[in-house]
């Protein structure tokens, strides 16, 4: 036969793909027949094979795949939870560290946590006047107030010097005989 | 149960058989082929996450039975065994005519590759694009592999070939 015909028949007997035309040729080849029988007889010897393995295989089975089995059943139920814990924990500390740093924010106090139809606490509807009336006062207004109001004895504003009145002697005149002439 | 654990499970269950008798057809030794399918079932149990995303199940069994018995042989110091097909004509030829040979000897006097592929087609049940990826060959070097072997294995059993129609009993040894 030729031997690319059996290379054909052998694709073939394995269950590959091979070209029909090819195929045909190779079939028709004298010996064809008794080569795929051969092979299939080669088949059908090699895997009469009724041997398994031993109990002693089995039982180092067993053995060899149960601590690997505990091991990650210990995974799984302590060391997973006690993971996700302490990642709680710290993600917690974190937050209050923040938290703390940053103050409680200034918008805290308008917000409300109601039931049904409530959106505002009783907090957040309290008239604002006071607070608004306070923010508009000018800043330099009362200071002023305070400086035309008259100094305390003491104080230091009482240290400053007062402008005093300046007497000139026009036509001042000493004498000889301790008098003075005007 | 974790799903990779009933996964190597099934795994397990599905190919154990097979991974033995090709390694005890590959070995020739019952022992040997025990503790090399246990090592390869372990290794399937540490890398079956692998297995998700390489897919297909026997082409990537029978890659870690490859690994498993080349690392036999590396730590055993014995005559160093491949898969890949060196020297197609390493067995000496005594006539086939006059030594009748079992299936399990005939088998033996194939070379590594050919009884590789050959191992893996008919036991294992490999395709050719499979044995390739085990063997690190192409396509085609499997099909000539599987060709040679054949061609051998007809040559060495003749006798028993050429009495296809009696019963099982009464062929070669195997």
């Amino acid at each position: 036969v030729n031997p690319n015909h059996l290379q054909v028949l052998s694709r073939f007997f394995d269950g590959e793909s091979v070209e029909p035309a090819l195929l045909a040729e190779s079939l028709a080849e004298p010996d064809a027949a008794t080569y795929l029988a051969e092979c299939a007889a080669l088949r059908a010897w090699i895997r009469d094979d009724e041997s398994r393995p031993s109990e002693r295989f089995y039982d180092a089975m067993h053995r060899a795949l149960s601590p690997a089995n505990t091991r990650r059943a210990l995974w799984r139920r302590l060391v997973r939870p006690a993971l996700a814990a302490s990642l709680l924990l710290v993600g917690a500390a974190l937050g209050y560290e923040i938290r703390a740093r940053i103050g409680p924010p200034s918008s805290m106090s308008g917000i409300g946590i109601g039931t049904g139809t409530t959106a505002m606490s009783p907090v957040a509807r309290r008239p604002a006047e006071p607070q608004s009336t306070a923010m508009h006062t000018p800043p330099e207004a009362a200071p002023r107030q305070k400086a035309e109001a008259p100094p305390r004895p003491g104080s230091a504003r009482e240290s400053v010097p007062v402008p005093v009145a300046q007497l000139r002697f026009a036509s001042w005149r000493e004498t000889g005989r301790g008098g003075e002439e005007h | 149960m974790d799903p990779t654990d009933t996964l190597a499970a099934e795994i397990f269950e599905r190919h154990h058989i097979a991974v033995f008798r090709f390694f005890r057809r590959l070995t020739g030794r019952t022992d040997v082929a025990e503790d090399l399918t246990q090592e390869v079932f372990l290794r399937v149990v540490k890398g079956v996450k692998q297995y998700h995303v390489m897919g297909r199940e026997t082409g990537w069994l029978f890659q870690i039975a490859r690994r498993v018995l080349i690392d036999h042989h590396r730590r055993h110091a014995e005559t160093t065994v491949s898969l890949s097909d060196t020297d197609p004509d390493h067995a000496s030829n005594p006539p086939a005519q006059i030594v009748a040979f079992g299936l399990q000897e005939a088998v033996d006097r194939l070379s590594d590759g050919e009884r590789a592929a050959f191992l893996l087609r008919e036991v294992g049940g490999l395709t050719y694009g499979e044995i390739a990826d085990v063997c690190d060959t192409t396509a085609d070097g499997v099909s000539a592999r599987l060709l040679r072997a054949r061609a051998r294995l007809r040559q060495l059993l003749s006798t028993q070939l050429s009495s296809l129609g009696r019963p099982r009993g009464q062929r070669g040894t195997s």
